[in-house]
């Protein structure tokens, strides 16, 4: 293994960061007046406080819910501080659609590689052996989890398959309340999936957890065979994490809790009815709130709405409201700070939560 | 099985309930056209009456507004989108109509012991004499005894156990008795913990609505109880009803025997339910809890979601035809 790949110290430096000076760091640079974002710098004028005066984390509030209105319209190199050198060279990544038109954002070169880091550190400690071969069943194209599989390549020496999968033709199906043809569709990525497997020497899958779950199914022998899986990008249960393990039959598995802005890692399941993730510390910090006041972190193992902030030195987007209903996840003293577990869809009721006759 | 339909209980039927089902899907009108020739009561009523100032709510037409919205969801499940559950699970009123939903009861005949509920005796006591039946919620920490706190209060019964809340370590229960005798209990209790209900004078599923139950007797002695097409999970005890006479029985008791939200998913636990929607108008907030993931379907918006969380967690749908459809 290279230099290059001992990300260990990167990882401890981010996990040290003090997370009012991150801040404190990250405002300043977004709404320098000259170099900060052009977005930010536009929405600064509007604002009723000077966002240079925010010194903590708790004052992020101040900025209100991050429009996705706003992520599903700009030109992403609006949100990129003018201090990264002009013309942007780069991909631009978009969110799955689930709730509407896509949010885009760019990430600059650091934002990816501290990305890859946490994702190579991580591997690392999960158990997965470097040089392996790996199926990459997912989304690909704009969608920024495809990415992995060249981290892979770059940073875990891995061979990677790959069967691209396109989420947004399953909603569509599902929007029209065609059932059987998503389900079709997925019988047509279960089959690519089996295929590989059927003739190639693959140690491990990257895929959602819908997808493993149908491959479970359909082939449990080949599913058996694998060495370890590593799901993300759909909602699992505890009980489906049991069913996994089962079909794994002693293989490896990790169950996170991703998305386009921000990733976590999968905390050693001690409960077997949780399933609990910490975020990529400081960059990406996540609190569970009160469904009906999203200022107000809800008390260690209560639910909430996930409200996601982004904070790189090259992307600041606080308060994401996700749809996305969690567990408030005392990470102890390990971590700096708070994890979610069993995240699963938010609905939008009109009745009461905990009501009664 | 895998998909359970979870139906909540009475009082969830705001004023409005299933109006857009019926205004988007003909499968839903048709529904409320017979519910018309049962109850006599056209859609637009349904949607729109409100009880009268003191009427209790069993004198109402919500619990008829519920259960049609709850029909109409589920009719538009099965017909436009082929979605059928394996097994179904009520609490209280909804597991009367969840009876129905799988099969066991006719509904005409469940509309019509709904009309027949209507006519029960109101309870003529004054709200402040001792006789007077209230309803108290209750919340206590999770492994507190209830059974022996409420030793030496004849008159406090449980009502409703609607589990854990909060972080998990209360839980919130329903009391029914005589309305003095809640009161004196709550003083017993940390101040505040426990608060009568000033809209309802009843005390639900508790041995003072005996009378109810003798109401209504000869009524369910006239109606057809088959066994149900898919398990209905009882919402008194941890069991699957798969008999007629079962289901006859949870209609017999449901006026004075507790109910509980832990049983119900107890069940449906066991019974191998791996998602549950509850249909129509809810508190959705007391089945949240369960270990299996839940998803409201009230509206047409609500179809999707329930759709992605089929399609996601690759739920096996039986046939509609092997549910008797």
């Amino acid at each position: 293994m290279n230099e290059m790949k001992n990300v260990t110290p990167l990882i401890e430096e981010w996990l040290s960061q003090d997370i009012d000076e991150w801040t404190r760091r990250v405002v300043r640079r977004h709404f320098d007046p000259e170099t900060g974002s052009p977005y930010w710098l536009e929405r600064a004028a509007e604002l009723a406080f000077d966002p240079r005066d925010i010194t903590r984390y708790e004052d992020l509030t101040r900025f209100g819910p991050m429009s996705l209105g706003d992520l599903r319209t700009l030109d992403p190199a609006d949100l990129v501080p003018l201090a990264v050198p002009r013309p942007l060279v780069g991909r631009i990544w978009e969110s799955g659609g689930t709730t509407g038109s896509p949010c885009r954002v760019y990430y600059t070169e650091p934002m990816l590689e501290q990305r890859a880091a946490w994702r190579r550190w991580v591997i690392e400690k999960e158990g997965f052996e470097p040089g392996r071969s790996w199926l990459q069943a997912s989304p690909t194209g704009p969608h920024l989890m495809g990415h992995g599989a060249w981290d892979l390549v770059d940073l875990y020496d891995a061979r990677v398959y790959g069967i691209d999968f396109d989420p947004r033709w399953v909603k569509r199906m599902l929007r029209a309340g065609r059932l059987k043809d998503a389900q079709e569709y997925t019988d047509h990525l279960v089959g690519q999936m089996s295929a590989i497997l059927e003739t190639q020497p693959v140690d491990y899958i990257v895929t959602t957890p819908a997808l493993f779950q149908a491959l479970a199914k359909s082939r449990p022998d080949q599913v058996a065979r694998l060495k370890g899986a590593r799901l993300s990008g759909t909602h699992a249960t505890p009980a489906m994490r049991r069913s996994f393990l089962e079909a794994l039959d002693g293989g490896l598995l990790v169950v996170t809790y991703n998305n386009t802005f921000g990733n976590t890692v999968a905390l050693p399941v001690e409960q077997d009815d949780l399933i609990p993730c910490v975020p990529n510390y400081p960059q990406v910090t996540m609190a569970v709130v009160d469904r009906d006041d999203w200022t107000r972190t809800v008390g260690y193992g209560e639910h909430g709405q996930v409200r996601l902030t982004v904070m790189h030195d090259d992307l600041f987007l606080p308060n994401i409201l996700e749809r996305d209903l969690a567990m408030r996840f005392d990470t102890g003293s390990e971590w700096p700070c708070d994890g979610v577990a069993n995240a699963r869809p938010l609905q939008v009721v009109r009745t009461a939560p905990e009501g009664i006759y | 099985m895998t998909l359970a339909y979870v139906l909540d209980g009475g009082m969830n039927d705001q004023p409005g309930a299933g109006a857009e089902l019926y205004e988007l899907f003909p499968v839903v009108r048709r529904s409320y056209e017979q519910i018309e020739e049962w109850t006599g009561l056209d859609a637009q009523r349904i949607f729109a009456e409100q009880r009268e100032a003191g009427q209790q709510h069993r004198q109402g037409i919500g619990a008829i507004r519920q259960a049609a919205a709850v029909f109409g969801i589920a009719d538009v499940l099965a017909e436009e989108y082929g979605i059928v559950p394996g097994a179904v699970c009520g609490l209280s009123f909804g597991a009367l109509v969840g009876a129905s939903l799988a099969g066991a009861v006719d509904r005409s005949d469940l509309f019509k012991l709904l009309m027949r509920m209507r006519e029960v005796p109101t309870p003529t006591a004054p709200a402040d004499s001792g006789s007077a039946h209230g309803v108290a919620a209750v919340r206590l920490a999770y492994d507190t005894d209830l059974e022996a706190r409420l030793e030496g209060h004849p008159d406090v019964h449980l009502s409703a156990d609607l589990g854990r809340v909060g972080t998990g370590s209360e839980r919130m229960v329903l009391l029914a008795g005589y309305r003095a005798a809640l009161a004196e209990f709550g003083t017993q209790l940390p101040a505040g913990a426990l608060q009568i209900s000033e809209e309802h004078g009843v005390a639900f599923h508790s041995p003072l609505q005996q009378d109810i139950r003798d109401f209504l007797e000869p009524t369910l002695q006239e109606m057809t109880f088959r066994d149900p097409r898919v398990p209905v999970h009882s919402c008194m005890e941890v069991k699957a009803l798969t008999t007629g006479e079962e289901i006859r029985d949870l209609f017999r008791r449901n006026p004075t025997d507790p109910v509980s939200v832990p049983h119900m998913l107890s069940g449906l636990e066991q019974g191998g339910a791996e998602l549950g929607l509850v249909l129509g108008p809810c508190s959705f907030g007391t089945f949240l809890r369960s270990s299996f993931p839940v998803v409201h379907v009230e509206s047409p918006d609500h179809v999707f979601e329930a759709m992605t969380a089929i399609y996601e967690l690759g739920i096996e749908l039986p046939s509609p035809d092997a549910v008797g459809r």
